[in-house]
């Protein structure tokens, strides 16, 4: 067959003076495909530790969560996410029971992850280093100012310089603004599910550093919905764990 | 000129229906460059925002009460490079503002001069006649 053989000789010349050219123009290197419609089929409105338990608060901490935990129950916590829809910061939006979307950018070396809930948008920069501690201090952002790096097929996210004006989660932990978190986001089983395992580091209600894990399931067949806090929405009952309120 | 004046007059009449300090962006007409005024208090609340940081602060009002006065500060950046930062003044802090009062009487002004609970003083407590910054 030298018909085939030829043809294949070119096939082969051709892949290899592609993959030169690509070189040449320094295309970016290819990210872990990790862009998304995500939705989470379970919700707590606690944050529970990998391991179970509460997170090691400091005794002041803890009495600060039980007051907030007692107010938050009867809503007269001031709540702004929920009262007034600021975003929810770090972790707080990971345990969200709304979906949401990753957007990866590599050409301007930037991945967006939009919540449905309260329009939140994170920008994530990818391959550069956090803001200056000073910046950090000076300009506080409910979701912190987020880099990333891909670490084979997992996106790691460091983020810092958060304000004071959010919870940790929807039973009110309370946080300083030496909160950091670092978050390993990877595709699990197969690829049917997202998991973000999240640390959470802040001496200022912690004794130690501790970890939390979300899992989610990627939903091609969702579209995202506008949503702000305060209206009805979306149908939660799919997700196990939410109560809605009628 | 006509408009531009109509329009500070205008900005001005507004101001006094909002809650001090909800008003956020407005003209500086409304505030007394020509005079200070000094309390001393503890701090409230710290609103370390833009377009400009505000001060609530508690003082005495010689019965046994207290009234709130705000005190309207300059943007983030500004502060910043001023040496501010947001935890500059927290809740509990007793310090002691000087400030160009507002013209209309509202127990509020535009900052001047904070001397801090440790004893150091920020600020310009001579600059009259201009915009405070």
């Amino acid at each position: 067959m030298p018909v085939q053989r030829w043809f294949g000789h070119v096939a082969v010349a051709a892949i290899v003076v592609f993959g030169a050219a690509s070189s040449v123009t320094a295309a970016p290197a290819a990210w872990p495909d990790l862009s998304g419609i995500y939705w989470t089929n379970s919700y707590s409105p606690k944050i529970v530790p990998v391991g179970g338990g509460d997170p090691p608060y400091k005794p002041a901490a803890m009495a600060e969560y039980r007051k907030n935990a007692e107010a938050m129950k009867t809503y007269s916590l001031d709540d702004k996410a929920r009262k007034v829809c600021t975003p929810d910061g770090i972790p707080r939006i990971l345990q969200s029971p709304y979906p949401f979307e990753i957007v990866q950018s590599p050409n301007r070396g930037e991945v967006h992850i939009l919540y449905e809930l309260n329009h939140v948008i994170r920008l994530v920069t990818i391959d550069k280093p956090l803001p200056s501690a000073d910046e950090l201090e000076i300009f506080p952002f409910y979701s912190g100012h987020s880099v990333g790096h891909f670490e084979g097929d997992t996106l790691v996210i460091e983020t810092a310089g958060f304000n004071e004006k959010t919870f940790l989660d929807n039973s009110g932990a309370p946080h300083t603004d030496q909160l950091r978190t670092v978050e390993r986001i990877r595709k699990v089983n197969g690829g049917k599910e997202l998991e973000d395992v999240v640390t959470i580091h802040d001496p200022g209600v912690f004794t130690k550093d501790w970890s939390a894990r979300f899992v989610y399931q990627p939903r091609p067949d969702l579209r995202m919905m506008d949503y702000v806090c305060g209206e009805k929405h979306r149908d939660l009952s799919p997700v196990k764990g939410v109560v809605q309120r009628r | 000129m006509r408009m531009r004046a109509l329009f500070i007059v205008a900005v001005a009449a507004l101001a006094p229906a909002a809650a001090v300090p909800a008003f956020a962006h407005h003209s500086y007409a409304e505030f007394d460059t020509d005079k200070k005024l000094t309390i001393a208090g503890t701090v409230k609340e710290f609103q370390w925002t833009n377009p400009h940081s505000w001060l609530l602060v508690n003082v005495p009002d010689g019965k046994g009460a207290t009234e709130q006065w705000a005190v309207e500060l300059s943007s983030v950046s500004l502060l910043a490079s001023r040496g501010w930062r947001p935890k500059t003044v927290v809740p509990g802090d007793k310090v002691e503002v000087t400030f160009h009062p507002m013209r209309n009487g509202m127990k509020a002004g535009s900052y001047m001069a904070i001397k801090l609970p440790n004893g150091k003083t920020m600020g310009d407590t001579d600059r009259l006649g201009t915009a405070a910054q």
